[in-house]
């Protein structure tokens, strides 16, 4: 019975990490290096780094629920020449440092901040500067990165990694965090179940949000503007997108989101704000595309003919150049209960719901899409004359996409 | 008055200097951050990787990893594909006939599309970086026969 008691109150205190010691860094503190400090922390422990600017070989966490804290935002200086931190065992807390200043290689991805094939990682309220990769997951499940500020400016753009970036990362929860000016913002990887939400990414050189081969992810409320190619989510599958905001990005080859090859997902309530095109959609199927809003778009949506069995339901689209196009008249997505600010029609049993169909692609569009220097004619009357005759009688534009429920008033 | 170059020569030379411009099948710079994998869709954005189709037509087609063009390569018929060009690794930006280019595969660098095919100027510099980036050593037809080297899933 006592020996039982002492087991459980054992477990306890193994359970409870502040128990552990607090280790001192910094000028007149226990160690004066955080090397120092590192290596002599036991599993547990707390290193505290006072504020001040620390010149130091890459730094290796190989200590298991060590927690790495700054107090007054020290600054971990990779001085243009090294990885700065690497955090390589699991249960492993990093806060408060500012990583700065890896310098960039062609043979060598250097992060701020690198998890090395560990679990449980906790990443949070940290700043990352200049850093040719900023926070770097690899071969990590189930890490936490929250609230960072992650910017760089001054890199080449030949030379420059990703701000957040996953690889065979599954399980992340990258959450609130701000990143500026990487070539991709936040980039998952062959990371499956992961989530991102509440992001802020902006001014990046490609890609503000990139997933490629990553499973049952969620992307929900993060605000991607001002990046120079927009968003790109590929060849994945079961994809939640909702209640994001894409606005700002403008260029040939810039989309607010692409989706490339997904099969299976969700599409809602999201805002496609002033982009070339909003949402372009090819390859994927079995999406469900409800309650976004489309507005002041140069293109609302393009859907490609190899984009199967998608539906559009109860969306906004105004003040776009073009709200609908494709790229061959066999499309056959479904349009059912959107509301279009170019549709003319009328509700004469007053349901709320038009009584004459709604066709949204624009002859001009195909035409477009076709010969893209035709796109000078598009304020011309004759454009005009064509689009009407094409609307009242379609003979040019899919036959699929109409919508035949088209909304007197945008819901809700 | 003098005249420097008599008209009949001078319309020959227009004419020959016409022909080889059209002539010129030659792969164009790829611009960083705007041209777009002519596969893939993505966005170029690391100059290390990466390829350029001429087709026949005088078009260039740009992509942004060796998996991509290959992928391109293999879905379509042979006359049509062009004259085909890998970037060189250890030269950002300089384009190798894949006839002629060294490829490594299975190693160490990850490309923009998760896999690890890359080009260099010749079998004997792929040679060289491999003790350090690992992989094997294989040519362009040995890559275009072997259909599992697309990225994974």
């Amino acid at each position: 019975m006592r020996h039982a008691l002492a087991t459980a109150l054992a477990l306890l205190v193994a359970a409870q990490p502040a128990l552990g010691d607090d280790l001192t860094v910094g000028a007149g503190a226990r160690y004066a290096t955080i090397s120092a400090a590192l290596e002599a922390a036991r599993p547990g422990d707390r290193v505290l780094v006072h504020a001040g600017t620390y010149r130091e070989p890459t730094l290796v966490i190989r200590t298991p629920r060590l927690t790495l804290e700054g107090q007054g935002w020290p600054v971990l200086d990779g001085q243009g020449a090294r990885e700065v931190l690497v955090i390589a065992a699991d249960d492993v807390t990093v806060r408060g440092i500012v990583a700065a200043n890896t310098g960039i290689s062609n043979l060598q991805d250097r992060a701020g901040i690198r998890a090395r094939e560990v679990r449980n990682c906790v990443i949070e309220h940290n700043r990352l500067r200049d850093n040719l990769w900023g926070i770097y997951l690899q071969r990590s499940a189930d890490c936490a990165v929250r609230d960072n500020d992650v910017e760089a400016h001054g890199l080449r753009q030949t030379e420059s990694g990703n701000g957040i970036h996953l690889w065979y990362s599954p399980g992340a929860r990258v959450e609130n965090n701000h990143v500026r000016g990487h070539r991709d913002g936040i980039y998952f990887e062959f990371s499956s179940h992961g989530l991102a939400r509440g992001n802020v990414s902006e001014r990046s050189q490609r890609y503000g949000l990139h997933f490629m081969f990553s499973d049952s992810c969620a992307y929900l409320e993060n605000t991607f503007r001002d990046n120079n190619s927009g968003v790109a989510v590929m060849y994945s599958r079961g994809v939640v997108i909702a209640r994001n905001r894409f606005q700002r990005s403008w260029g040939s080859a810039a989309y607010g989101l692409l989706l490339k090859d997904i099969n299976g997902g969700e599409i809602t309530d999201n805002v496609f704000e002033r982009n070339s095109t909003g949402l372009f959609v090819e390859g994927s199927s079995r999406l469900q595309v409800r309650g976004n809003t489309f507005t002041q778009n140069g293109w609302a949506a393009k859907v490609l003919a190899d984009a199967d069995e998608n539906t559009f339901s109860g969306n906004r689209f105004s003040g776009n150049a073009f709200d609908v196009t494709t790229n061959s008249r066999s499309a056959n997505s479904t349009f059912d209960g959107n509301w279009w600010d170019e549709y003319a029609g009328y509700d004469l049993n007053r349901d709320g719901v038009g009584d004459t169909a709604f066709h949204p692609v624009r002859l001009f569009a195909l035409v477009v899409e076709q010969h893209p220097a035709a796109l000078l004619l598009l304020r011309s009357p004759l454009v005009s004359i064509l689009d009407a005759a094409e609307r009242v009688l379609p003979v040019l534009t899919p036959e699929a996409l109409v919508d035949r429920r088209p909304l007197m008033r945008p819901p809700r | 008055m003098r005249r420097f170059v008599p008209p009949r020569r001078l319309a020959l030379l227009a004419l020959v200097a016409f022909f080889a411009a059209c002539r010129a099948r030659e792969p164009e710079p790829i611009v960083l951050n705007e041209d777009q994998c002519g596969y893939c869709r993505m966005t170029i954005s690391d100059a290390r990787f990466g390829g350029e189709a001429v087709l026949p037509t005088g078009r260039v087609l740009k992509f942004d990893a060796p998996e991509c063009m290959l992928s391109w390569a293999r879905s379509m018929p042979a006359d049509q594909r062009g004259d085909l060009y890998i970037i060189d690794l250890q030269h950002p930006g300089t384009f190798v006939p894949v006839t002629t280019a060294g490829f490594l595969t299975g190693g160490s660098m990850q490309g923009p599309m998760g896999g690890s095919v890359v080009g260099f100027a010749s079998a004997a510099k792929a040679e060289e970086q491999r003790t350090m980036l690992g992989g094997r050593v294989t040519t362009w037809a040995e890559l275009l026969a072997d259909t599992a080297s697309m990225g994974h899933h």
